[in-house]
């Protein structure tokens, strides 16, 4: 009986919170009329251009991040050294840290002290897209980062150990032992790092600024429709990107479950 | 001699020296857990790095701490096979096997000389956490044995079978070493093992700072 009680109580809750979550999640379509809706995401060029903005300048920041991502991951997981501790701490700030801080930081950074030097070969980070590709990348890797890193430390180093006796040297034996054994680490955390990016407001803002068509992300294009009381075209934009974070989020659930059936560890 | 080892290793704050020679036979790395055998494992393999001494294998010096030689263990030609087999999960029995010689076909004599040798012929399609603590044992003998090795280093490969199949694979073992004629080394804190298997006998006593080497020619 008592058993029962808990039970009950348990999934309430449950209950309360998920059809809240789902509530705010569908509210804006409840706002906007389907013909309106329909018309604006084919004919409005404001949309298009901010979603193509934001696909080209996310894959790019994610690329970055996986570039830089693999190898920070992979010392903070294999190797011992003084301060590592205090490093991996300071590489996990940005996760916590509010977006806009680090984006006055990247302001002041690539704008007064270092855009002069910057500037002379040939790259501009202050209000510009590759700017937003800067404030992406910051936001983003150290969630790839913190995904890889479990992923690594995951696998047994006596795998890597055996295919090194066996004729492997270490560029051999990350690619064929260390790389396959953390690939669905690696899927779970550049599916994330690209999701947190395509959402990047604080630092884009703060570093790229919002100029419409110009540094327009579909985030900018919620804030900039906002402040000129255009709720019709912020909803429409909001609902974009509702539909692109369930797209992101349904793949890989459909993606762990296959591993799971599979007997492979869930990473998410 | 085929192998030459004489090094010392740093573990903590104690010195492990060990030094022996060795020819086409067995011998035995005996002691209790924490002793310091794998580490000498490791480091005759080129896993670790010794803080000095020399490693020799036929004509080759793997290791010198006096000429600074350091030959990378995917340079040395020593198998091994780990504790707990270290099969790689995503790979199936053959593709483990074959994982030194990748471009080799499935009908290359050696390949199925030495899959038929370790009766793993069943096997070759199935995947690691299918098989038992026998079976993965098996194929990661084969695998050691494919990249045709001078020295053959096993560490507790058989803390995970049953007696009936440790007996079976203990004499499978021998039979491959006589057949192979290299020299091999077997880490073990099982009297049984160290009895069945071993021409010699090296003793690891973890308790003592600097170790005196304990050599014998037979177990008593």
């Amino acid at each position: 009986m008592k058993h029962s009680i808990f039970k009950y109580v348990m999934i309430s809750i449950f209950l309360i919170f998920a059809v809240f979550i789902i509530v705010v999640l569908i509210s804006p379509a409840l706002y906007i009329k389907t013909s309106n809706l329909i018309d604006l995401l084919i004919n409005n060029k404001e949309i298009s251009f901010s979603l193509i903005l934001s696909l080209t300048t996310s894959l790019s920041a994610v690329f970055f991040a996986t570039i830089f991502g693999i190898p920070v991951a992979y010392v903070l997981s294999r190797y011992n050294f003084k301060f590592k501790n205090i490093i991996d701490i300071i590489l996990d700030i940005p996760l916590v840290l509010p977006p806009i801080i680090l984006g006055l930081s990247l302001l002041v950074l690539l704008g007064p002290i270092g855009g002069s030097y910057l500037a002379k070969i040939g790259l501009n980070f202050v209000f510009t897209r590759l700017g937003i590709v800067m404030a992406q990348f910051v936001v983003a890797a150290p969630l790839l980062i913190r995904s890889l890193k479990i992923a690594f430390s995951s696998i047994d180093p006596k795998l890597e150990k055996a295919a090194m006796t066996l004729g492997d040297n270490h560029f051999q034996v990350f690619k064929n032992i260390t790389i396959p054994l953390s690939k669905d680490g690696i899927i779970t955390g550049v599916t994330t790092a690209w999701a947190r990016a395509m959402g990047e407001f604080g630092a884009t803002v703060m570093l790229a600024g919002a100029t419409r068509f110009k540094t327009e992300t579909l985030p900018i294009a919620v804030y900039l429709n906002m402040n000129t009381g255009n709720l019709e075209m912020a909803v429409t934009v909001s609902i974009v990107m509702i539909i692109f974070s369930i797209l992101i989020m349904g793949i890989l659930k459909i993606y762990n479950n296959s591993n799971e059936s599979r007997g492979v560890t869930r990473w998410f | 001699m085929v192998l030459k080892v004489d090094i010392n290793k740093k573990i903590k704050n104690i010195t492990i020296s060990k030094t022996f020679e060795l020819n086409n036979e067995i011998l035995i790395f005996y002691g209790a857990s924490g002793s310091g055998k794998t580490t000498i494992l490791n480091c005759i393999a080129g896993l670790k790095n010794p803080d000095s001494g020399i490693i020799k294998l036929k004509d080759k010096t793997y290791f010198s701490s006096k000429t600074k030689i350091n030959v990378p263990p995917f340079k040395r030609k020593i198998g091994y096979i780990f504790q707990d087999y270290a099969l790689f999960p995503h790979l199936n029995v053959l593709d483990n096997i074959k994982y030194s010689k990748k471009n080799i076909n499935i009908e290359d004599t050696k390949l199925n000389k030495i899959i038929n040798k370790c009766h793993v012929e069943h096997l070759t399609n199935r995947y690691p956490n299918t098989l038992s603590g026998g079976e993965k044992q098996r194929v990661a003998l084969a695998r050691a044995l494919m990249i045709e090795p001078d020295l053959l280093l096993l560490d507790e490969p058989l803390s995970s079978v049953d007696n009936e199949m440790k007996i079976m694979l203990m004499r499978e073992i021998k039979m491959i070493q006589k057949e192979w004629q290299i020299p091999f080394i077997y880490v073990t804190h099982s009297k049984n093992e160290a009895r069945f298997l071993g021409n010699k006998l090296l003793s690891f006593n973890s308790n003592k700072e600097v170790e005196i080497n304990e050599y014998k020619e037979n177990i008593s």
